[in-house]
């Protein structure tokens, strides 16, 4: 088990995670980021039309993995 | 402190009871266990034949889907007896576990069926306790179908707050807050790193914060607007 802090950014607005959870493989890792990613998203992008979300996680040591998702709504001229 | 006080404190609210009613309450057979974090006091597919009473900490119902997932469903306190409706619905469809170091009466079903038969003023403010229970669940149903996470999290914290000061739980603007993260993420239906974020964001609002087992309300008006909370569906507000 190690410990692993998930950090946020949308847009410029960068969020650290102070508490961080106990995660028992790089592989639940990915999964939780994908989760937190889904979640941040549906709370976030109505109402939007340009938005980056990022969440970076790092170990005790070093940043690990990235997942970015980028919204943007286009009109599209008939 | 009497093993029934908080329940008879807490079904006494919206009704009367008399003196008849709360001496059959507390003479109850009621056998008392201690019992661990996360010990599981009863399973989906149990056939019951006992109701347990929370006497001393927190207790949570669950179920989890066949892929492995849980969802949180309540959270009960003390004087609730989360199993109430085993005692007509034998089968359980939901597991009952213990949230902390819990103490909990256990009391037969022939007990509590003699009870409600021969106090028909028992059976009905048990009745009515089961209702709210329903009027809970509708509202969760709004709250995790509708709300933002922010919102949704807010909420579940005013329940709490509202339900524990219904019993002489909450001191001021603070609680006992046993309910960790991954615990308020299954009980909310969102991920462990998203609720994570989103206390992050009720404390740097000034809002509310958890800190070392303990919640405390910062700005009550303010946590209201956030999880548009209205207390109704509570009904603990007036004698009916």
């Amino acid at each position: 088990m190690a410990r692993y802090y998930f950090d946020t950014r949308d847009n410029e607005k960068f969020v650290s995670d102070d508490v961080g959870v106990e995660v028992d493989s790089f592989e639940t890792v990915k999964l939780m980021a994908s989760e937190a990613m889904a979640d941040f998203a549906k709370d976030v992008l109505p109402g939007s039309v340009v938005r980056t979300l990022a969440i970076e996680v790092r170990d005790d040591h070093c940043a690990v993995l990235r997942v970015v998702l980028r919204f943007e709504i286009e009109h599209v001229l008939a | 402190m009497d093993i029934t006080s908080a329940l008879i404190r807490k079904l006494g609210i919206g009704a009367k009871l008399d003196d008849e009613d709360i001496n059959g309450i507390r003479s109850l057979p009621i056998a008392i266990k201690q019992l661990s974090i996360g010990e599981l006091i009863a399973s989906e597919g149990d056939r019951a034949t006992n109701c347990c009473l929370c006497i001393e900490g927190f207790i949570y119902r669950a179920k989890n889907t066949s892929d492995g997932r849980r969802q949180i469903l309540s959270v009960h306190i003390p004087g609730d007896m989360p199993d109430l409706q085993s005692l007509y619905l034998r089968l359980m469809d939901h597991d009952l576990i213990a949230m902390t170091q819990c103490t909990a009466g256990f009391i037969p079903h022939a007990a509590l069926r003699h009870l409600v038969r021969s106090l028909p003023n028992v059976a009905e403010v048990l009745w009515r306790d089961t209702l709210i229970d329903s009027a809970i669940f509708r509202e969760w149903m709004v709250n995790l179908g509708q709300r933002e996470s922010l919102g949704r999290l807010a909420h579940f914290v005013l329940e709490m707050q509202r339900r524990l000061h219904a019993v002489g739980m909450t001191d001021g603007d603070s609680f006992r807050w046993p309910i960790v993260q991954h615990q308020m993420g299954e009980a909310l239906g969102i991920s462990v790193v998203h609720v994570n974020r989103v206390l992050k964001e009720l404390r740097e609002r000034g809002l509310m914060e958890v800190h070392g087992g303990k919640l405390t309300i910062l700005d009550q008006a303010g946590l209201v607007e956030v999880g548009q909370f209205d207390a109704a569906y509570l009904h603990d507000d007036q004698m009916h």
